[in-house]
């Protein structure tokens, strides 16, 4: 899958993405897990509406890929801006090293057995509740019932 | 135009909650159906909720609002002039392919605002009336719940057609903040199936609720309804975009004017004509039938049509909690829900109340605040590293919707220059949310943040008015009075017989709870009375 973007314009997305979503403590920056190579093909590929403003974002900002030119970028054009930061956050999260690192296994599913006892039932949560008495308010006296 | 040579009994506009549950009914009665949607079906098994693609896709092509989606089988909403824009989505099963399946009733008082309060206007019918259809409905649809909850009358029938979900570790760590409190909590009652039932598979707790259910638990017309109509002899047509409503000469509804995806012009000939087309789309389609006879909309003698549009706004709270809550556990739309604050206290400073339901944490990008646009500073650079640590995994939250007051300047009109695919004018929107909502959401945007407070958050954050209203309400209100309601208790036009409508557009209040519950329970009583009365409903001229 190719998104149809330059080397260049590729080179241009891996360093704003460092500067968007940079190394920290455990987590790697975003050019270390492919932001501008097998990620944004994966995140163009499925969101292709991406693609045109993306690449106006890219042209615009080669040479000079600054955090004050993404600080001014996201004041002066917040709808291209929100294309890049589109890109560089879901293709980040997407990442399977990524999603390792913060603990998440993704959507799974988990059967459980719905007949088992709840928590809040064997422990006298729900009952206090029902032991408060009615709380809805009856329209044929204008009070709680 | 091509003509139809054949004439129904009944022609439905919209194949979402409340056409089904009508088409269903008026099919097993034998009469003959005909619905046009245009939308299309929707294939579960495509759903990528349970692949790591589903917030990429859920940002667009998953999307609540239509003007996000941008499909064609949807229609634009000028939000021009709107506080809060509208969700929806067009296709077999309408907006419920995207809704949390939150399925609560009205309360009794929901039916008495104006005796009770002082404002806004009764509804024709009361809770008991309703009682009834609600529970046959929750049979049909596959409802997931606990009995006995103090918040509402004792259900006289059945019990729920199935046990509650698992509240999962956020449902529990709640809990224990409601306990603490001695604040009213119930297990969510839900449309989502915990056995199998019907065509409905057990929940998995992928908790992608709001984007579509891969697993088929979550319960949908297009699952529950659509093919039992179709095999009792309705037929439904995808694709098929209404442009008007037409009458006879006599002024009854004589049928529909439909336009397929191939730009050619239909017209189904029916004896009764029924709009289940959403609150925007049920007014958008009178005021397009606008006719010499009916100036100003058909149906429009009370000029209410398209006015008292209420949406639903919906505050939120988040906390966020040192413990791993695995939060990104489903089901995703009510774990619990609270209704603490529900009615009206004088003491508060404003009129009525609002449900909470808690929401699990979600995932990643739930809590980029770049993406969500937040300044540069609060979401990107290490502040996203460090927000995934707070708030991934470890959030939970409350959300607040809150009844709005029917307000005739909330309104739906036509648009000037925006149209639909087929150059149909765009509906525009135009909704305020009043001083007594925001003084409403205030208050419960505080209760909420001591409740996740109590419960041993460390951190929270208030998001009010969030910008979805997903419950289209109130523009074509019911009533006994023509003078001051667009159609009768039975959602029969006063202007126009032959005319009904079932969607939610006829709520003359909003209640602070999810409405298809409540949409479902109308449709099916007032096909009943359609039903029972079909001997008298004469043939369109």
């Amino acid at each position: 899958m190719s998104a149809g973007f330059t080397e260049s314009q590729r080179e241009t997305l891996a360093r704003l993405a460092d500067i968007l979503a940079p190394a920290y403590g455990k987590m790697p920056a975003a050019s270390e897990i492919g932001i501008a190579g097998t990620m944004l093909d994966t995140v163009i590929g499925y969101r292709p509406d991406l693609r045109p403003e993306l690449a106006q974002v890219l042209n615009r900002a080669a040479g000079h890929e600054s955090e004050p030119w993404l600080r001014a970028f996201l004041e002066d054009e917040p709808e291209l801006f929100a294309a890049l930061g589109a890109v560089v956050a879901h293709g980040y999260y997407i990442n399977e090293e990524v999603r390792r690192l913060i603990g998440y296994p993704g959507q799974e599913r988990l059967p459980f057995d719905p007949d088992e006892t709840p928590e809040y039932a064997a422990n006298g949560m729900l009952g206090r509740v029902q032991a408060r008495g009615p709380i809805w308010r009856d329209p044929r006296k204008g009070e709680n019932a | 135009m091509t003509g139809s040579n054949d004439t129904v009994d009944v022609v439905i506009v919209g194949a979402g909650p409340s056409g089904a549950v009508a088409a269903k009914r008026l099919a097993e009665a034998g009469m003959s159906v005909t619905c046009l949607e245009q939308g299309d079906w929707t294939d579960h098994g495509a759903h990528v909720g349970d692949k790591p693609l589903w917030e990429l896709m859920a940002a667009q092509k998953y999307h609540w609002r239509p003007n996000v989606r941008l499909l064609a089988s949807d229609y634009p909403v000028d939000e021009s002039e709107s506080e809060i824009p509208a969700a929806m989505f067009n296709g077999v099963g309408g907006s419920a392919i995207l809704y949390s399946a939150a399925w609560p009733r009205l309360t009794p008082s929901d039916f008495r605002v104006r005796s009770l309060d002082g404002v806004a206007a009764d509804w024709p019918l009361d809770y008991w009336e309703l009682e009834p259809f609600y529970e046959r409905v929750e049979e049909v649809v596959g409802v997931s719940g606990l009995a006995g909850d103090p918040a509402y009358p004792p259900r006289r029938g059945k019990d729920y057609p199935m046990p509650p979900l698992p509240v999962g570790k956020t449902g529990m760590t709640a809990i224990k903040g409601m306990d603490k409190l001695g604040w009213h909590w119930w297990v969510g009652n839900s449309a989502i199936a915990t056995r199998p039932h019907g065509r409905l598979n057990p929940c998995q707790r992928i908790g992608t609720c709001n984007s579509g259910c891969p697993e088929q638990a979550k319960s949908t017309p297009d699952i529950t309804h659509w093919p039992d109509a179709i095999a009792l002899g309705a037929r439904l047509v995808t694709g098929a975009r209404v442009s008007r409503v037409e009458t006879d000469a006599a002024g009854h509804a004589s049928g529909v004017e439909w336009i397929d995806r191939m730009g050619d012009r239909h017209f189904q000939r029916a004896s009764i004509v029924i709009l289940c087309a959403n609150g925007i789309g049920t007014p958008r389609l009178l005021l397009m039938s606008e006719t010499g006879r009916f100036r100003g909309g058909l149906a429009n003698g009370s000029g209410l049509v398209g006015r008292n549009l209420m949406m639903h706004g919906m505050s939120v709270v988040i906390g966020a909690f040192e413990e791993d809550l695995q939060s990104w556990r489903g089901p995703f739309g009510q774990h619990l829900y609270s209704m603490e604050f529900y009615d009206t206290d004088a003491s508060r400073g404003f009129l009525r109340g609002a449900k909470w339901q808690l929401f699990p944490g979600a995932g990643p990008m739930a809590f980029h605040a770049g993406v969500a646009g937040a300044p540069y500073d609060h979401g990107w650079g290490e502040q996203m590293h460090r927000n995934t640590d707070v708030w991934f995994g470890k959030s939970m939250g409350w959300s607040i919707i809150y009844e709005d007051l029917p307000d005739p300047e909330n309104r739906v009109t036509l648009s000037g220059d925006l149209t639909d695919s087929d150059e149909l004018p765009a509906p525009r929107i135009r909704f305020r949310v009043d001083d007594n909502a925001r003084r409403l959401s205030a208050f419960h945007l505080e209760r909420a943040t001591e409740a996740l407070e109590a419960a041993g958050a460390h951190s929270t954050q208030k998001i009010p008015d969030t910008d979805m209203g997903a419950h289209l309400l109130g523009t074509a209100r019911m009533g006994d009075d023509p003078a001051s309601s667009v159609v009768d208790r039975w959602g029969e036009a006063h202007d126009v017989p032959g005319l009904f409508i079932f969607d939610g557009s006829v709520f003359p209040t909003s209640g602070g709870v999810n409405p298809t519950a409540t949409i479902c329970a109308l449709a099916l009583r007032n096909a009943e009375r359609i039903v029972a009365r079909r001997r008298d409903i004469r043939s369109a001229a």
